[in-house]
């Protein structure tokens, strides 16, 4: 190719190669065959296959050290993939980590912070669908309704976004089934008048039918799948009035048949439920890590409740076993895709969208806490024709995926993008600042308070604690090479490292106070 | 005797029946819009001006909906009971089962921790004797109004009131209703 043929798109993919180039040509041994795997410009540009599972914690996974083997598959996969061993979530839940990692911002920036949040209107044209190059067919689908609100927002760039009840045995959400075309505020009326968590509903009357259609529902599939999930069906449950009940594994064969019968180039986003609680694995996971497992004893949280050892080891248990459930479905995909050779050139991402806790009186995600539990998330990446694993060890986030992704189709990447190009050769990334920061009770538009901020500068994690009526403004300092547990605050306003990075921390929150 | 004479001869008059209607919408929309009032501090947070309106839009039309299911439900008993159960006293035995009803519903809520349907099965004493009652205070203030003209009349000169205060809130659902069905055919159209 003459470089007076060059098009514009090719001279994009070129400009995004010749930036992982430079990466490469100073960084380990395998990154010129790495590089090299790359399509070169002209040729058929990569697929991307996004998977994505919700709440997953990379501290529960044998794949980052965890003492129970629940991710064998996935051990597998890290052979021919990047391990990227501090990947970070920006928050602490579906809506603000989701929203980072399709947007490349941080949560004080896409705004996406309460449950159900949409982002702010400009990300509407501005995502990780829209971004990509025209010739991409875009599927996505997720059975998080948190999720799938974001993914709405972005529908008009999502050539195939089925509807959450199409993969599930049953959908309690009305506005899923019939108001696709208003889903958001649809939705937001529904929970409003039938499925309020927190208070009483709107509707006086109706929600009773709502919630006894749901619970007779909910024990009719619980009934019909008892066998295969003694537990229930995944997401299955009458108490959560948003449920949905459904098997992963069509989730997995709907994905499946996307990546076999999609025209290529295409760019799949799948974002399912499990681990996510309730922990309801397949019975034959159910047997699994009936062991001791030594837990460290950790401080109990303020205001932070959740006392019952003896339920909190069950509930990880649990969790662990639908860890192993999901990285079994994980693995036979892999095995299925593999074989058709639908994978040969398509990047294959695994992540999470945040982590899940079982300590510090805590259980589940939905805290005011910023702990690695909750934000230490997996995250593999995996090239077409790569044979060999690198791992980096360096700290990254959920920032970084947007741009690394775009890099690699060879799009642009805007400039008010906050995250990073990820090398892909082995190179560890420079020690940079990474921030996490939970602000569900602040306005969308205003100053981020109630909210917990996190400043990862490795090895040391800052964190800030701002606004809260039960939890007292103060800061929280972990060396995390040598107190992976973050047992051990080292925070003195007198100690030079926390008044570093306490002030770059307000340095940085001054300038993005204001969305 | 055809269905259609057995019908007429059971239906209430049009004016009990518009009265009547005006009770249902009372309780469910005033509880409506408590809530609403309720979260809007948390819509303020999250929300636009515009989408805080659609919201309010649809959850007026639900109301809409929920009031003529209930008053459905009241005429279907004026129909089908023995006409000296109900149909004679009609405003006042309506006014009094839904208001009874409301009131079982608004204890339900506010107790739903406790009560919730989803543990019936495991618990339902309470939502038993909160049931109990009710149905036993409605069946007493019913029984009243045969016998008792003066808490007759006080039922219906409560309704008269009761109906310009619904009246003025059954104008947010029924303006709702069209800019909803709007909505929703531009949307689909789009």
């Amino acid at each position: 190719m003459s470089p007076s043929s060059l098009n514009r798109r090719d001279f994009l993919k070129l400009a995004g190669l010749a930036s992982l180039s430079v990466v490469g040509a100073s960084g380990s041994p395998l990154a010129g065959s790495l590089l090299d795997m790359l399509p070169k410009a002209g040729a058929q540009p990569p697929n991307f296959l996004v998977v994505v599972f919700d709440a997953l914690s990379a501290r529960n996974m044998s794949l980052y050290g965890y003492p129970r083997a629940n991710t064998p598959n996935l051990e597998r996969f890290t052979s021919r993939s990047i391990v990227f061993h501090q990947h970070h979530a920006s928050g602490n839940f579906t809506s603000p980590g989701t929203g980072s990692l399709l947007l490349g911002v941080y949560p004080w920036k896409h705004r996406s912070l309460q449950h159900h949040a949409q982002a702010l209107e400009r990300y509407s044209d501005q995502n990780l669908f829209s971004l990509l190059p025209q010739e991409y067919f875009r599927f996505a689908y997720t059975q998080n309704p948190f999720a799938f609100t974001l993914l709405d927002q972005f529908r008009k760039h999502i050539d195939r976004l089925p509807k959450m009840a199409d993969l599930a045995d049953y959908s309690a959400l009305l506005s899923d089934k019939y108001f696709q075309s208003d889903y958001y505020l649809a939705a937001e009326t529904e929970l409003v008048a039938l499925k309020q968590e927190s208070h009483q509903p709107a509707s006086l009357f109706l929600s009773f039918l709502d919630q006894w259609r749901i619970a007779r529902a909910n024990t009719r599939i619980n009934q019909a799948y008892r066998k295969a999930y003694p537990l229930g069906l995944t997401n299955c449950r009458s108490e959560n009035p948003g449920t949905q009940c459904f098997e992963l594994e069509k989730a997995i064969d709907w994905t499946v048949a996307q990546v076999q019968n999609t025209s290529q180039p295409y760019f799949g986003y799948v974002h399912f439920f499990p681990p996510h609680a309730p922990y309801n694995p397949r019975a034959d996971f159910i047997g699994l890590f009936d062991d001791n497992l030594r837990i460290p004893k950790k401080p109990l949280f303020p205001g932070a409740s959740y006392t019952n050892t003896k339920a909190l080891k069950l509930h990880r248990q649990h969790y662990d076993q639908s860890i192993a459930h999901l990285d079994s479905e994980f693995g036979r995909m892999l095995v299925t895709l593999d074989q058709a050779g639908a994978l040969d050139n398509t990047v294959v991402i695994f992540t999470s969208d945040h982590g899940e806790m079982f300590e510090r009186g805590f259980l589940g995600h939905e805290t005011p806490a910023l702990f690695e539990p909750v934000t230490h998330i997996p995250l593999l990446i995996s090239l077409p024709g790569q044979q060999e694993r690198l791992d980096i060890e360096l700290p990254t986030s959920a920032v970084d995926v947007l741009p690394t992704l775009l890099s690699l189709a060879g799009a642009t990447v805007p400039s008010d993008i906050e995250g990073s190009v990820l090398a892909l050769d082995g190179t560890q990334p420079a020690v940079r600042n990474i921030y996490m920061m939970e602000a569900k009770s602040a306005p969308k538009r205003g100053q981020l308070t109630p909210a917990t901020f996190a400043l990862l500068q490795w090895p040391f994690k800052l964190i800030q604690y701002t606004g809260y009526e039960d939890i007292p403004d103060a800061y929280e300092l972990f060396d995390l090479k040598s107190d992976l547990e973050e047992l051990n605050n080292l925070y003195s306003p007198d100690d030079p490292t926390s008044i570093a990075l306490a002030e770059e921390l307000s340095q940085k929150l001054e300038q993005v106070q204001s969305p | 005797m055809t269905l259609q004479k057995f019908l007429s001869s059971r239906f209430p008059p049009g004016r009990d029946l518009v009265q009547v209607f005006l009770v249902c919408a009372f309780p469910v929309a005033v509880w409506s819009w408590i809530i609403f009032f309720y979260d809007l501090p948390s819509f303020l947070l999250s929300l636009r001006l515009s989408q805080i309106i659609n919201i309010f839009a649809y959850l007026q039309v639900i109301v809409l909906i929920e009031s003529a299911l209930l008053f459905a439900l009241d005429t279907l008993l004026a129909v089908l009971l023995p006409p000296r159960l109900f149909l004679s006293n009609y405003v006042p035995q309506s006014t009094l089962f839904i208001l009874a009803l409301a009131f079982w519903a608004v204890g339900f809520h506010l107790n739903s921790e406790q009560i919730a349907l989803g543990n019936l099965p495991s618990n339902p004493t309470l939502l038993y004797i909160w049931t109990v009652v009710w149905a036993v205070v409605f069946l007493v203030l019913s029984i009243l109004t045969r016998y008792w003209t003066r808490w007759n009349t006080l039922i219906l000169s409560f309704v008269d009131r009761l109906s310009i205060v619904s009246g003025v809130y059954l104008f947010f659902p029924l303006l709702s209703l069209p800019y909803v069905l709007l909505r929703y055919v531009v949307l689909q159209v789009s």
